[in-house]
């Protein structure tokens, strides 16, 4: 799939965002979910997002990941084009189509429940987005055991998710946003149904496949513990950004 | 408390609960295709049902020159036909409406209402639905009218007098309608346990028995002893009762092979899928193969009576072309049964057809959080759709081509025959069959509408 690119200089390329949103508007109705939101992600950063309910964060995670389609504003990505350089993605102006094909080779995901297909395997659910991009069976099917098995989910390939405990699930979830190299992988309380130290395991399991590997992590989340191990804390209240800790990477 | 006071605190408690049973089924814009479509299939099932009962009962007052009752046999014959996917498009409407009510039912438990006063509230919401579509049915009727009046039945064209069902006769079809979507609507209940932490469907791992198998084969064969033995002797009522028993029999064995042969083939698609789109398909299918059957078996009666009775009459035309031993009136009668056939196959796929587009809707809005998901991942609507209707191909190549395969073999030397002599019968056949598959797939796409709203509202699935 095609879209709309604006090249990046090589010069500016460590200093151009991973991702960005400037002047985000999201409105459902008369409610404002965002208003007027700037924020810009870094390559290896890990962002967590925390607000009282109703204050936008999933509404910012969705706007981020081209899942909704803000009122107002811009959200820019920066990727590699089909010659490996760097150009900026405008996905706010992308279509539903393209959004989707964006989110399939550039984002992954980790939500609470893993926003897994209960109806296929473990290794079936991490070789589905590579299928997707056309990835043959058995190169599929490798990398995705491969993988599995780096996250200590050797001999549960088979399983199906049902079958597995939820910091098992998460693992898939993680091993399934690995697989495409996605460069932003984005989490919305991906320890929340899990036990403290179920919790402990899975966050340093998505820490280690996502920020430590120098790609971005967005991550909505409730827990101050979870929040204190990403390198950066946004506070979000009447879809605002009211404090962010360090204060020092503020965009 | 006087009797006053507790007379008054009932009449209130039940003027509060007519209030809220209004509140939980008044229609709403929000689950406005969770009625539309049950009520679509309950006026087709209802349109249907009544041009067929038109047609059985003019063949059943059709001057009979042979004397011992063919045309009211044919009649009843029709009838048994369409039974099975009546009942199964029923059966998917009281499913849909029970999705809508799912939800809403174990809110209720959670806040005390009996499980006497659930099931009322399912039933007044699925009696409203079902006399809705009735009254539908009944008006779509009105204009197939002219062209039954066109069909010929033993020898005239039915003509409009005889094309208009008595009204006593489509007030009693209104009623059975209606009474069979209180039944269904009863038995989805059953099949849910609704507590007051939600709502569990009932499922058990499908299990296939050899010995299963092996019954099925006696079932198979004992039918085709009985069609051997049939005979002119055996009188009206002795040949309407085996030809029903061989048609239930049948679709008894047909409904045990179905989900075992489903499962078996989604396994095979399962091991050669390459892409994303085959792979989920079949898990889709394995996930419950019965499920899967239930919504396309419809189709597997028809295709067993198909093959047969095309090639019997492929035959028949071939012998009145060069014999004399043939009457006028039975090149009539074989006429009559051609037009049988033609309806059955196409009421058949029609139905299913139907039946299938309720199913997946029911089936998507059950299933949002899937969709949703694979969204999320980057699955293109397109790929959805192509694995909604490739998960809908493998149970539909099995109901349309195993009943008409295991009826080709049962009856070899007629179908060989008449390949021969008559191959343009068993192509014609053969192209029907074609053509109702490709209606079924059409009931798919006719809800990819609502896969692209559930996908345009996703935090609903959340």
């Amino acid at each position: 799939m095609r879209y709309d690119q604006h090249p990046v200089a090589p010069s500016q390329q460590n200093h151009v965002p991973r991702l960005s949103v400037a002047g985000l508007q999201v409105r459902y109705g008369e409610a404002v979910a965002l208003n007027g939101l700037s924020l810009a992600v870094q390559d290896g950063e890990s962002v967590a997002i925390m607000g009282p309910s109703g204050s936008g964060k999933t509404t910012l995670l969705h706007a981020l990941a081209g899942i909704i389609r803000p009122d107002d504003g811009t959200v820019a990505l920066r990727t590699l084009d089909g010659q490996g350089r760097s150009q900026i993605v405008r996905v706010d102006e992308l279509s539903d189509a393209a959004r989707s094909d964006l989110r399939l080779r550039e984002f992954g995901f980790v939500f609470q429940q893993g926003m897994l297909i209960p109806e296929l395997t473990a290794m079936e659910n991490v070789m589905m987005p590579l299928l997707l991009t056309g990835v043959t069976k058995s190169e599929a099917n490798s990398r995705a055991g491969q993988l599995l098995q780096e996250l200590g989910m050797t001999g549960l390939e088979q399983r199906r998710i049902g079958q597995l405990s939820g910091g098992q699930a998460q693992r898939v979830a993680i091993a399934r946003a690995r697989a495409t190299q996605a460069q932003v992988v984005f989490a919305d309380e991906p320890t929340g149904a899990l036990d403290s130290r179920t919790a402990a395991d899975v966050l340093a399991l998505l820490l280690r496949s996502t920020s430590e590997q120098g790609r971005a992590l967005v991550m909505v989340t409730h827990d101050k513990d979870v929040a204190a191990a990403c390198s950066r804390v946004v506070r979000l209240r009447d879809g605002q950004i009211v404090k962010q800790i360090p204060d020092s990477q503020a965009d | 408390m006087s009797t006053h006071e507790a007379r008054t605190g009932v009449s209130a408690r039940r003027a509060g609960q007519r209030t809220a049973l209004w509140l939980l089924i008044r229609p709403s814009r929000a689950d406005a295709s969770e009625i539309v479509l049950p009520v679509i299939a309950i006026a087709v099932i209802t349109a249907v049902s009544i041009a067929v009962s038109t047609l059985a009962n003019a063949f059943w007052f059709a001057p009979d020159p042979s004397g011992f009752g063919q045309y009211q046999i044919l009649a009843v014959a029709m009838l048994a036909v369409m039974v099975v996917p009546v009942s199964t498009l029923g059966s998917s409407a009281a499913r849909l409406s029970a999705r809508r009510r799912e939800d809403r039912l174990a809110t209720l438990r959670l806040m005390g209402a009996t499980p006497r006063w659930v099931r009322k509230v399912a039933l007044v919401e699925a009696g409203l639905l079902a006399l809705a579509g009735v009254l539908l049915g009944a008006a779509l009727a009105l204009p197939i009218t002219p062209a039954l009046a066109l069909v010929p039945v033993a020898g005239n064209t039915l003509g409009i007098d005889r094309a208009i069902l008595p009204p006593a006769l489509v007030v009693v079809l209104a009623s059975c309608v209606v009474l069979v979507a209180l039944i269904s609507a009863v038995a989805s209940l059953k099949q849910v346990m609704i507590s007051p932490l939600g709502v569990r469907m009932r499922q058990s791992a499908p299990r296939m028995h050899w010995l299963r198998l092996v019954i099925a084969a006696l079932v198979v064969a004992g039918a085709v002893l009985v069609l051997q033995l049939t005979s002119a002797s055996w009188g009206t009522v002795g040949i309407t009762l085996a030809l029903v028993l061989v048609i239930v029999s049948v679709m008894a064995v047909l409904n045990i092979l179905g989900p075992f042969l489903v499962g078996r083939s989604a396994q095979r698609r399962l091991r050669r899928s390459d892409n994303a789109a085959s792979l989920i398909a079949a898990r889709t299918v394995l996930e419950s193969p019965q499920a899967a059957w239930r919504q396309v078996s419809g189709v597997a009666l028809a295709s067993f009576i198909a093959v047969p009775a095309g090639s019997v009459l492929g035959f028949l035309d071939m012998v009145q072309n060069v014999s004399d031993a043939v009457t006028p009136e039975q090149i009539q009668f074989f006429g009559d049964i051609r037009t049988v056939v033609v309806a059955a196959l196409a009421v058949s796929y029609l139905l299913v057809a139907c039946s299938v587009g309720v199913t997946q809707a029911a089936a998507v809005m059950e299933r949002r959080a899937l969709y949703v998901s694979l969204d999320r991942l980057g699955m293109s609507q397109p790929v959805m759709h192509r694995s909604r209707r490739m998960a809908i191909s493998i149970p539909l190549l099995v109901a349309a081509v195993v009943p008409a395969v295991i009826a080709a073999v049962l009856v070899i030397p007629v179908v060989g025959v008449s390949a021969v002599t008559a191959p343009l019968f068993l192509l014609t056949v053969i192209g029907c069959i074609v053509l109702g598959m490709l209606l079924v797939q059409l009931g798919v796409i006719a809800t990819f509408p609502v896969l692209r709203r559930v996908l345009a509202a996703p935090e609903r699935a959340l």
